[in-house]
């Protein structure tokens, strides 16, 4: 077992690893219906609306914005639970938007979901023995030394006690139910798992447990991680590249240190200059952007930028144009007509 | 009077209180099928006027019940609650449930993590603004409904005279919230108790809804109680804190003391084990072994000692032995720890501080 520290993690520039994930002006639009008997269509629900990145080998990218903003959506079209409206998402250089359930299979091995609330997604009147070793029955996996084994191995390798292997999800706590879901999603040594929200609902001593497991896995098995959290704090000590939504759409992408001390888009501003810092002194002398109102609609988005109704710096450009997503300094991704830096933190 | 801090050890029955609101030795104990609920075992604390006290603690350290207890919300019930609760001038726990119910609005109210609960589906935002204003003023109708008008405004709500009559579904999370608050505070109460009040809201919302609190406080000279499990948060409203581990105050002080100079191993726990968003990444973090205890089975003697690196330091099992006491180490500050206070400051500066 490899117990690198985040800081010896090997720091090769992200752009020389290997592209696994290439998602490209990925869409979902979510129909509205009305009347129960002829239902006919009034509306789309732009969840995602054109969202493009790529995911390297071994690296972690967070993807962060408010509720709403289309960043669980984006993981399930990622990860095939759900049939993208428009665009591609390319897996080992193999076009997969459209693969038929059957070929999704040997997928399914490759690209692993880890959820919010572990306890939804495991199953009640399973024990934990067969949830963690769902994949390897589903798959038609051999294992070496027999699938009670390499579950308990797995447990082990995730802290929880090898002799709970019949026991049920309710007998155990939260953390340890993230840490059930841990171990069921790294059975099959997946390249990918999409992590929505792994931690958010777990108190700060057992959300520290949990983040140090994922990143110790993560150097063991070199998976790569979609990190979905709209807590930053989390995503600035986990992430590698940050991407920031806002109403379907992605306002910046950059490397952590970059979005943190260099963040360009006014919304990045304004959503990191929200997070209350523990440090009273700090916070005492701290400038604030303030954003006001709600989030618009994502049925009836703003046009030209979508952030611009509770944008600082919008002008009428703003509400004509669509600003395209561009590099504006090197590997740092911005989507606005007005960029500026500004350290908000 | 400085501060609102926590009180040292047992104190005598029915002196005069000296604060705005004084708990003393406070234990609220439910009887269930699995046994005894020590949700609240034994908890003292002060606030005056004017001033932000924040509980922190994690989920099921006993926060939401203290809280409830204030307002009186497990009179009636199953629950055991000795000790006292001074508001005012006022003794709380021996009042009974229809007096204690005539200073709910004016004298204290409260806003919950979820407006939802608090408000009524089938009755639009103004009639239950109105409502209450009316509990504790003898005014016609239409002179309510202009101060609910006046309070949607207040709380930063766009075009009150219309949404005044919108249903709670109609308005978003923190819209939601904000009529919440509109409703609390349409009377002026003296003392406010946030339990949660943004933990399900966006952070540009909950930056919105915090702002919020403390112009209001500023503007009422109200005692506001905040409690959340989120440092930030009380980094950015509290002026006083206390630290609540398995239904006790483990530690309090002001909030320079709790982040610059904590001295209880779970304090430093819990500052360590905080990612942050203004640091460059550097190492691992460090968090507090095991769970939280269940308050059914609290462990002997201090209550953290299963989880505590530093058990070993008191000398022989003392930590599982003997139950500490909450003792001043400096002024208005107060620790819960069998490590003696020179000792605990060294291996703060020494093995914590460098690494925050
Ligand atoms: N199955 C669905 N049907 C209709 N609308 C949906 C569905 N799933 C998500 N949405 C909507 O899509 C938007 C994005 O949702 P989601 O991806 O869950 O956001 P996030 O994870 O960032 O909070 C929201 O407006 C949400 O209500
Ligand atoms: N009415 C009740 N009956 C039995 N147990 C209760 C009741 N209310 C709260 N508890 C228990 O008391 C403990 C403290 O709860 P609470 O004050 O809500 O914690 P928190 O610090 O998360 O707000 C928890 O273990 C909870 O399960
Ligand atoms: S009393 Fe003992 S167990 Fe409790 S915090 Fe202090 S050193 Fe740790
Ligand atoms: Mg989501
Ligand atoms: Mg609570």
């Amino acid at each position: 077992m490899t117990t690198t520290t985040p800081a010896e993690k090997p720091t090769a520039p992200a752009a020389d690893r290997e592209v696994l994930l290439r998602v490209e002006a990925l869409r979902k639009y979510f129909p509205i219906t009305q009347g129960i008997l002829l239902a006919h269509k009034v509306g789309d629900v732009k969840a995602v609306d054109g969202v493009g990145f790529e995911l390297r080998a071994g690296e972690t990218l967070g993807l962060v914005g408010e509720s709403g903003c289309g960043k669980s959506t984006t993981g399930r079209l990622v990860s095939r639970l759900l049939e993208p409206t428009g665009g591609t998402v390319e897996f080992n250089g193999r076009d997969v938007t459209h693969i038929s359930p059957r070929e999704m299979r040997p997928l399914r091995r490759d690209i692993q979901m880890i959820f919010q609330d572990p306890y939804s997604s495991l199953n009640p009147r399973h024990n934990v023995g067969t949830i963690i070793g769902g994949p390897y029955h589903i798959q038609k996996v051999k294992t070496e030394r027999g699938v009670k084994t390499a579950v308990q191995e797995l447990m082990a390798r995730v802290g929880l006690n090898p002799e709970h292997y019949n026991r049920y999800p309710h007998e155990f706590s939260g953390g340890q139910r993230q840490r059930i879901g841990i171990a069921r999603a790294i059975a099959l040594r997946p390249r990918v798992i999409v992590c929505d929200e792994p931690v958010s609902a777990l108190d700060v001593s057992i959300q520290a447990q949990v983040i140090n497991l994922l990143e110790d896995l993560q150097n063991e098995l070199q998976v790569a991680y979609l990190f979905i959290a709209h807590d930053l704090s989390v995503v600035r000590h986990i992430a590698d590249r940050v991407a920031v939504m806002y109403l379907g759409k992605i306002m910046e992408l950059t490397d952590r240190d970059s979005i943190f001390e260099r963040a360009l888009h006014p919304y990045t501003h304004g959503l990191m200059s929200a997070i209350p810092l523990p440090d009273p002194i700090k916070e005492r002398s701290r400038e604030r952007i303030m954003l006001t109102g709600d989030i618009p609609s994502p049925i009836n988005p703003p046009s030209g930028c979508v952030f611009r109704t509770r944008c600082y710096k919008a002008q009428d450009k703003c509400a004509v144009e669509v600003p395209p997503l561009e590099e504006v300094k090197p590997l740092q991704f911005v989507a606005c007509h007005f960029p500026e830096e500004r350290k908000v933190a | 009077m400085s501060s609102a801090a926590v009180q040292a050890g047992p104190v005598e029955r029915s002196t005069a209180p000296r604060s705005f609101l004084e708990i003393r030795d406070l234990k609220v104990h439910f009887p269930t099928e699995d046994g005894l609920v020590k949700a609240v075992d034994g908890l003292s604390l002060t606030v005056e006027r004017g001033r932000t006290l924040g509980i922190v603690g994690e989920s099921g350290s006993g926060k939401s019940v203290t809280s409830l207890a204030i307002l009186g919300l497990h009179k009636n019930t199953r629950a055991r609650i000795s000790g006292e609760i001074w508001l005012d001038g006022d003794e709380l726990v021996a009042m009974s449930l229809d007096d204690i119910r005539r200073l709910r609005g004016d004298r204290m109210a409260m806003i919950f993590q979820d407006p939802l609960s608090a408000m009524h589906p089938f009755y639009s935002v103004g009639a239950q603004i109105s409502e209450a204003y009316r509990v504790h003023h003898k005014v016609s109708a239409k002179a309510a409904r202009a101060r609910a008008v006046e309070m949607l405004d207040r709380v930063g709500i766009p075009e009150p005279h219309k949404r005044v009559d919108a249903y709670p579904h109609q308005f978003s999370g923190g819209m939601r919230q904000r009529a919440m608050i509109a409703m609390s505070l349409s009377c002026d109460p003296k003392l406010l108790i946030a339990d949660e009040p943004t933990t399900a809201l966006d952070v540009t919302v909950q930056a919105q809804i915090l702002d919020l609190i403390r112009g209001l406080q500023k503007e009422f000279n109200s005692a506001v109680i905040i409690i959340t499990h989120d440092l930030g948060v009380v980094a950015e409203l509290a002026e006083d804190i206390v630290v609540m581990y398995g239904g006790k105050v483990i530690e309090g002080g002001n909030v320079d003391d709790i982040f610059y100079r904590p001295e209880m191993p779970y304090t430093w726990g819990l500052l360590s084990s905080v990612p942050r968003l203004d640091r460059v990444r550097t190492t691992r973090l460090a968090p507090i072994p095991g769970s939280p205890p269940s308050l059914i089975n609290i462990p002997s003697g201090c209550a953290f000692h299963p989880r505590c690196a530093y058990s070993g330091i008191p000398g022989g099992t003392r930590c599982r032995d003997e139950v500490p006491e909450l003792l001043d180490t400096g002024e208005d500050h107060r620790v819960r720890c069998l490590i003696e206070p020179p000792q605990r400051r060294e291996i703060f500066a020494r093995e914590i501080k460098p690494k925050l």
